[in-house]
């Protein structure tokens, strides 16, 4: 990765590096509120369940975008991801598919990058404990998403 | 399958023709993008001599991909269409930086493919691949694009070194974002 100037890991403000990223410690990020931008169901992928004949299968999958909160002020961390709706635990919950795509890199302690895979890795990991899936049911249940997707 | 390069004077004799009749169907016709067209193909203003064409036909001949390339040290799509996709930074303007445009994967000669499914994946990595391969070859260290969002999942999936340049936007109804994605030097193996 090319150098860039690194955003210090104390200072307020976040900035752009000249590689798009927007560095920070991962410790900072979980500080910050992000807010939901929008969210929208992918086309329908149905298809033959060679199991049953005469059945179909529908897989009810979307997108979901979110931002940081502090709107409409640039640069804006940006972190998006597919789900799919899966039944468990004798319901449907909304579940994370694939990494997500973000303009992030979290810095180390001595301030150094940690990599764009670590940095996703990291994420990927936070989205299990951060609560995204009602956001996404109200705004696929209110089927306003794209027109929500303006900043 | 067959991917070719170059520009539209240097392009084998009428795959130029019948990549524009493929953006038209790819892009109109199925995604509904209101583009600029002329008599039947689907052509811009930087559909220029100077532009350099990525193609992907299947063994008859027809056309099954497509992506469009342009330094970005002259006009290009985002920097003169979208630089608000930019997250607030200027676009870039480097012989490092190439934009990549028009990407499209659809293999019409297959009945399983759905043209709203832009990125058929073998075609797409194959396609992608060629023209980051044609982009070193210029002297490009990263490619700039602005894309629809499906395509974002297609690099995750496939392991390219690609980052967001900045959020979606609701652009005509379309979400679209620009991406980097970094030019790896060419792997040289050793035998």
């Amino acid at each position: 990765m090319k150098a860039a100037r690194p955003t210090d890991p104390a200072s307020p403000r976040m900035t752009l590096s000249s590689d798009g990223y927007i560095r920070l410690t991962f410790e900072r990020f979980l500080r910050l509120r992000l807010e939901h931008l929008c969210s929208g169901l992918d086309d329908s992928e149905i298809g033959l369940n060679p199991g049953a004949e005469g059945a179909c299968t529908t897989t009810i999958s979307g997108y979901t975008e979110w931002v940081s909160d502090d709107l409409p002020a640039q640069p804006m961390i940006t972190i998006g991801w597919s789900w799919a709706l899966v039944g468990r635990d004798g319901g449907a919950r909304c579940v994370q598919v694939d990494p997500p795509g973000h303009n992030l890199m979290f810095l180390d302690a001595q301030g150094r990058d940690v990599g764009l895979r670590a940095t996703t890795a990291l994420l990927y990991d936070w989205l299990e404990r951060f609560d995204w899936q009602s956001q996404v049911l109200f705004a696929v249940n209110a089927q306003t998403p794209l027109n929500s997707c303006q900043h | 399958m067959n991917i070719v390069s170059g520009s539209a004077g240097s392009l084998p004799a009428g795959v130029f023709h019948r990549t524009g009749a493929y953006r038209h169907r790819v892009f109109i016709e199925q995604l509904k993008w209101e583009l600029p067209v002329t008599g039947g193909i689907e052509q811009d203003q930087f559909d220029r001599p100077d532009t350099l064409y990525v193609v992907a036909q299947d063994e008859e001949g027809e056309v099954c991909g497509c992506a469009r390339l342009l330094p970005t040290t002259v006009p290009y799509l985002l920097g003169e269409v979208f630089p608000q996709l930019m997250n607030g930074a200027a676009p870039p303007r480097s012989p490092d930086v190439w934009e990549l445009s028009r990407f499209a994967a659809v293999d019409f000669s297959d009945a399983s493919a759905s043209p709203l499914r832009q990125f058929s994946a073998r075609t797409a990595v194959a396609l992608l691949r060629a023209a980051i391969a044609c982009a070193r070859e210029r002297g490009a260290k990263r490619l700039i694009t602005v894309s629809p969002l499906g395509i974002e999942r297609l690099l995750r999936r496939e392991g390219f070194n690609a980052h967001r340049a900045g959020p979606p936007l609701n652009i005509d109804g379309h979400l679209i974002f620009a991406c980097w994605i970094e030019v790896e030097p060419e792997q040289v193996s050793i035998s």
